[in-house]
């Protein structure tokens, strides 16, 4: 049986003098033969993942290669993104897929959003403790 | 235009409000100048202001496809071995 492990939020500046925290979740990316330890942020507000062009980059994904065309909203709209598959490992947990909007954008962080962080894992928030705790799906 | 409150009165004012509530001001004094200077105010505003909203249920739907294209592959490649 797999447990739930458990994460700090993360103490970010507003840049205003005050000092926010969001749930922000270390995960290793994968893609073909490229890793990249990084974090993102738990958005339960966001339908998509969305990857920053950067971050893809990393990956090794090549823009110019990409032809699923996906359609983002908010100002991200205005900008070109793709589909992109990658392989996600969080904690101990196996790894799994996760289907991002790779945007043009590199002012936004790296967002796990409904599609498809969320079918993937169940999430408790502990806003008041500052942690969050996290476990793969279970099949009922 | 005359005012009723001068900016002495104004400032002590601002300074006791939540930060929040000091964002919203910024904005809005941004978005009041870029109309006067004849500029789209969003051009300014719009990336704090919008870069939280996702609804994106046709991204959401072509990434879902992609997923569910995904497993099939996988899933013959798993019963060709």
């Amino acid at each position: 049986m797999i447990h739930a492990e458990r994460f700090a939020y993360r103490q970010i500046s507003d840049g205003f003098g005050g000092i926010n925290f969001f749930p922000y979740l270390p995960l290793t990316l994968s893609y073909r033969n490229h890793s990249i330890e990084t974090s993102g942020l738990l958005d339960t507000g966001a339908s998509v993942n969305v990857m920053p062009y950067q971050i893809g980059l990393q990956l090794g994904a090549r823009w110019e290669q990409q032809n699923t065309s996906v359609q983002l909203a908010g100002n991200l709209a205005n900008l070109p993104a793709y589909g992109l598959l990658i392989t996600a490992s969080v904690a101990q947990f196996p790894p799994v897929r996760l289907a991002f909007a790779w945007t043009r954008a590199e002012n936004v962080p790296l967002i796990l959003g409904q599609v498809n962080f969320f079918i993937e894992f169940d999430v408790c928030f502990f806003r008041t403790q500052k942690s969050f705790e996290i476990h793969p799906k279970q099949d009922i | 235009m005359e005012s009723n409150i001068s900016t002495h009165q104004l400032l002590p004012a601002l300074q006791v409000l939540p930060r929040a509530d000091k964002l919203r001001i910024v904005l809005f004094l941004i978005s009041q100048m870029a109309q006067e200077e004849g500029i789209e105010p969003s051009f300014f505003t719009q990336n704090y202001l919008d870069w939280k909203r996702y609804d994106a249920s046709s991204a959401a739907n072509t990434l879902l496809k992609m997923l569910a294209e995904d497993k099939h592959n996988q899933e013959l490649k798993h019963d060709s071995c």
